[in-house]
């Protein structure tokens, strides 16, 4: 068998199970070629299940260790790595969550999924140096209207409609295990990192709406019309506070 | 220039690293862990390397896959190699997956000509694009394929000569293959090249029935350390580390446990004098 075959049936039987590659194995009577190839695909569902564990901690104490092994190893046998690092093999969980669970736990299990899958990519997302609040002070209070802003790569943005970041919390942050899962009215939650800590906050639907649209590219003459301009100077500072902002610009009039 | 003893750098052990600087010659970082844009590991790794030389060892470089080379990862690669200014980049003698899929596993290789002939160009072409040799290290293995020509000692020196690179050589692979497939380890270790073994692997094992498995989850077990002290007798004081993946213990403990793999290495010199 040429190499090429031979890593293909080797593969085939560590996704699915075939048994092609069986015969291409030595083996004894105290260890046979099927023994020695279950190492192989033992291994594979067993390492893809821990790195998940640990990219999804909360989702795993939420579930419980065992349901966690069974659901999440149902998710591997349907979803082979194409990722040259494993860090990355999580991206497709919450979608999936989201697609396989039934029952009153299923948008709660795939919210609390995207909320750690948001944790775990403004980790280590590129660095930037953040604008500290008195940077706003050297601009000419003409250009205020015409000013945009460029936010930290390091930041998420999601809406949430259940009692999700209150599972978190119990798992990640030692909070009281919340009673039951729960629908709620949709939440808006801000995910950043501040120096190397990741922080999160729930935000008004004001403040998501005028996040968002800064995000757009939208001026701050333009938020001022959608808000008064003391609440949106007060966004802006709270914004430069917490390490959003790493660039402003004056767009042209 | 990369002597005496190291360990692997993992982020359980930033602060302690930082805070007690113990006494280590050198620390292996994990290739992968670093190729992120940025954050928390980043900001360790340089704080780190400030105080302690370097080298760097991956698991994606899938030298033996019969899928192409993959640059984009190669060119993170150099970039990474480009901050950390390593002593040498190190990955294993294996395939980790073909059609575009990865099995994040280290899968053996048969030990046939086609086999050699295939790495062999394949690491030509590694080496020209890093610019540098590479130290290939052997794994260990559960499986043996009939189609294997030569034993896994004749592929390695073979494949160093072929591809003029160095190699990295896994004591405790040594050893729990020698156990799965039934060599003599020792057999393994008169083989291997001396000149161009530039870094020794030290771990532990577990066992499943009759087969082990390299958990690196252990503390180094004495027939690993005495496989280790004829290897040493044969190749010299080899630069040395211990590898710990899983269960890992305070730092202090594995400083203590490879302050043995000194003692190994003075007492041979004693006795060589």
């Amino acid at each position: 068998m040429k190499l090429a075959q031979l890593q293909q049936a080797f593969q085939h039987h560590i996704l699915r199970g075939q048994p092609d590659i069986a015969a291409q194995i030595e083996g004894d009577a105290q260890n046979p070629a099927h023994v020695r190839l279950g190492i192989y695909s033992f291994a594979y569902t067993a390492r893809l299940v821990e790195v998940l564990g640990e990219t999804f901690p909360a989702v795993k104490a939420a579930l419980g260790e065992a349901a966690f092994a069974r659901l999440i190893g149902a998710f591997v046998q349907q979803h082979p790595s194409r990722f040259s690092s494993a860090r990355d093999y999580g991206a497709d969980l919450p979608q999936w969550l989201a697609a396989n669970l039934r029952g009153p736990r299923a948008q709660g299990v795939a919210d609390l999924a995207r909320f750690e899958w948001a944790v775990a990519d403004v980790f280590d997302a590129a660095d930037a140096a953040v604008l500290p609040p008195a940077a706003l002070a050297g601009v000419d209070p003409r250009q205020w209207p015409r000013l945009t802003f460029t936010f930290s790569p390091a930041l998420q943005r999601l809406g949430i409609n259940s009692n999700a970041v209150a599972w978190w919390t119990f798992a990640c942050a030692a909070r009281p295990r919340p009673g039951r899962w729960r629908a709620t009215p949709p939440q808006q939650w801000l995910v950043w990192r501040q120096d190397l800590v990741v922080r999160y906050r729930r935000l008004s639907r004001m403040e998501a709406h005028a996040l968002d649209a800064a995000r757009a590219g939208s001026r701050f003459g333009v938020l001022c019309e959608r808000l008064s301009a003391a609440q949106a100077a007060r966004l802006l500072h709270d914004w430069f506070s917490a390490g959003l902002i790493v660039a402003t610009d004056v767009a042209a009039s | 220039m990369i002597q005496g003893f190291g360990l692997g750098l993992r982020p359980q052990h930033y602060n302690a690293i930082l805070e007690s600087r113990p006494a280590l010659d050198w620390l292996e970082i994990l290739t992968e862990n670093y190729l992120v844009p940025g954050g928390r590991p980043l900001h360790f790794l340089d704080r780190i390397r400030e105080l302690y030389p370097m080298v760097m060892h991956g698991v994606s470089l899938s030298i033996g896959s019969t899928e192409p080379l993959d640059f984009e990862y190669l060119g993170a690669l150099k970039a990474l190699a480009r901050r950390v200014r390593p002593g040498w980049i190190s990955d294993h003698l294996c395939w980790t997956g073909v059609g575009g899929i990865n099995l994040h596993d280290l899968m053996p290789l048969p030990y046939t000509a086609e086999a050699l002939r295939h790495v062999a160009g394949r690491l030509r072409q590694v080496q020209d694009f890093l610019e540098q040799r590479i130290l290939i290290e052997n794994v260990s293995s559960y499986v043996t394929y009939r189609s294997s020509e030569m034993t896994e000692w004749q592929f390695i020196a073979a494949l160093a000569a072929e591809a003029d690179c160095d190699l990295l050589l896994d004591v405790n692979n040594i050893y729990v293959s020698s156990i799965n497939h039934g060599f003599d380890a020792h057999e393994f270790l008169e083989a291997v090249p001396a000149a161009r073994v530039r870094q020794i692997h030290l771990a532990g094992h577990s066992r499943q029935d009759a087969l082990l498995i390299d958990t690196h989850d252990t503390a180094v077990p004495p027939a690993v350390w005495e496989l280790y002290r004829h290897a040493i007798r044969r190749l010299g004081a080899v630069p040395t580390m211990i590898e710990r993946d899983d269960n890992i213990p305070p730092l202090a403990q594995l400083v203590d446990e490879l302050q043995q793999a000194r003692e190994a290495v003075a007492l041979i010199a004693v006795q060589a004098a």
